[in-house]
């Protein structure tokens, strides 16, 4: 086991339990509720095989493990609550039974370390396809244990706040990685596009990046043509 | 009502709002990435920024640049007016072309447009869509809802209208 002290794992035994079982290739971790799309909800019994939805190019036998929220958002608002949910972090370590089947992990809003993050990628030998969507990190000074294999495939990442992406770009920059394929979706371009990209070099043949303008400011209207103008 | 007028009236309306085109903030350069072979951007329109990206790549081995319109974007129809919004578009792209010819460039370069149904208007008259770029590179148009394909060939003012 690659595990330290600090690991992200799923509270509930009978989803440990499937996970040992499912062969899942496919596996979301998911935070707050409030933040997932109405068509990807969470459902309210602990775990809901479904095949993915996505269309073109997905599989039928590509199976999409939905899991309850492991980690919510930080809240504001109760440091109780917060320190109960990284505490609870602290102490589970039950994945188990997948790491070589699973091709695509996503974390979506998560509250986690730098370190357990790194140990929970590296820990899946072959993930080819790894999601990062509006993390909050957790302060931790310890150093992130080192990859056993550099990283491939694709990098997926969506952050909107600018101190979120840079203490991505500033950890991640550390990290041994030969991503073919980054996808960066955010408010605006910034110095860290670069510095996520640049980590990657040679080995990068496909970029997509997204968000470059704010929608309300870019379009002036000059003049309007009323509805019933004919052509 | 029926459909068609609707659909002329939307397009009317969108011909009249020109995009803006926006200061680049700090735009990626991609001038070390040899192997880079695919660039899509999502954006509203492609303006400065975008040109800065696009005139940084020096790989040879690029062979496609994708423009996804965001949600409220341009669409198909706004790629036959406004020719002084693609203007410099058109000027990047061909310059691009002779950048990457002089370092040994042996492909043609596809700039794509890749739009879903409702923003897709394959009855359009391209023609004049980027015509120095398209001395020496190629456009293509996609429904990516429906796979429908306009190809503007290299050289050529026909639009061939591909049908999955």
């Amino acid at each position: 086991m690659l595990f330290g002290s600090e690991v992200v794992g799923i509270p509930r035994p009978e989803t440990a339990f499937f996970l040992r079982h499912g062969h899942s290739e496919q596996l979301p971790v998911m935070g707050g509720q409030g933040f997932v799309p109405k068509r990807r909800a969470v459902q309210p019994c602990p775990f809901t095989p479904v095949f993915r939805d996505s269309g073109l190019g997905s599989s039928p036998h590509q199976r999409l493990l939905r899991l309850p929220p492991l980690v919510p958002p930080p809240p504001t608002s109760l440091p109780a609550q917060h320190s109960h949910q990284v505490k609870h972090l602290r102490t589970t370590r039950r994945f188990f039974g997948i790491p070589h089947t699973l091709s695509s992990l996503t974390f979506h809003v998560v509250l986690i370390t730098w370190p357990a993050f790194v140990s929970i990628v590296d820990y899946f030998p072959n993930v080819r396809d790894l999601k990062v969507t509006d993390p909050t990190w957790e302060a931790d000074h310890q150093q992130a244990p080192p990859l056993s294999r550099p990283l491939r495939g694709r990098l997926s990442i969506q952050m909107y706040q600018d101190q979120v992406l840079s203490a991505f770009a500033d950890r991640f920059s550390g990290l041994e990685v030969e991503y073919d394929e980054i996808l960066i979706l955010g408010n605006l371009p910034t110095l860290h596009y670069q510095r996520i990209i640049d980590t990657c070099g040679k080995s990068l043949k496909r970029l997509r990046l997204g968000g470059c303008e704010c929608t309300l400011q870019c379009f002036k209207i000059t003049s309007w043509v009323s509805a019933d103008t004919t052509l | 009502m029926n459909v068609r007028s609707n659909v002329s009236k939307s397009r009317r309306g969108y011909q009249l709002i020109q995009p803006f085109d926006f200061p680049a903030g700090n735009p990626p350069i991609l001038s070390h990435f040899p192997a880079l072979c695919r660039l899509e951007v999502i954006t509203i329109a492609p303006g400065a920024t975008e040109r800065i990206i696009i005139s940084s790549i020096t790989s040879t081995n690029i062979r496609t640049i994708a423009f996804l319109p965001r949600p409220g974007g341009f669409n198909s129809y706004a790629l036959t007016t406004q020719p002084h919004f693609w203007e410099p578009l058109d000027n990047i792209m061909c310059g691009l072309v002779n950048k990457l010819c002089a370092l040994g460039y042996e492909h043609t370069l596809e700039l794509e447009f890749l739009f879903d149904s409702a923003e897709f208007y394959p009855d359009l008259d391209f023609k004049a869509l980027l015509p120095k770029f398209r001395e020496r590179g190629r456009v293509r148009i996609l429904n990516t809802s429906s796979g429908e394909v306009l190809d503007l060939p290299v050289g050529f003012s026909f639009v061939t209208y591909i049908t999955s």
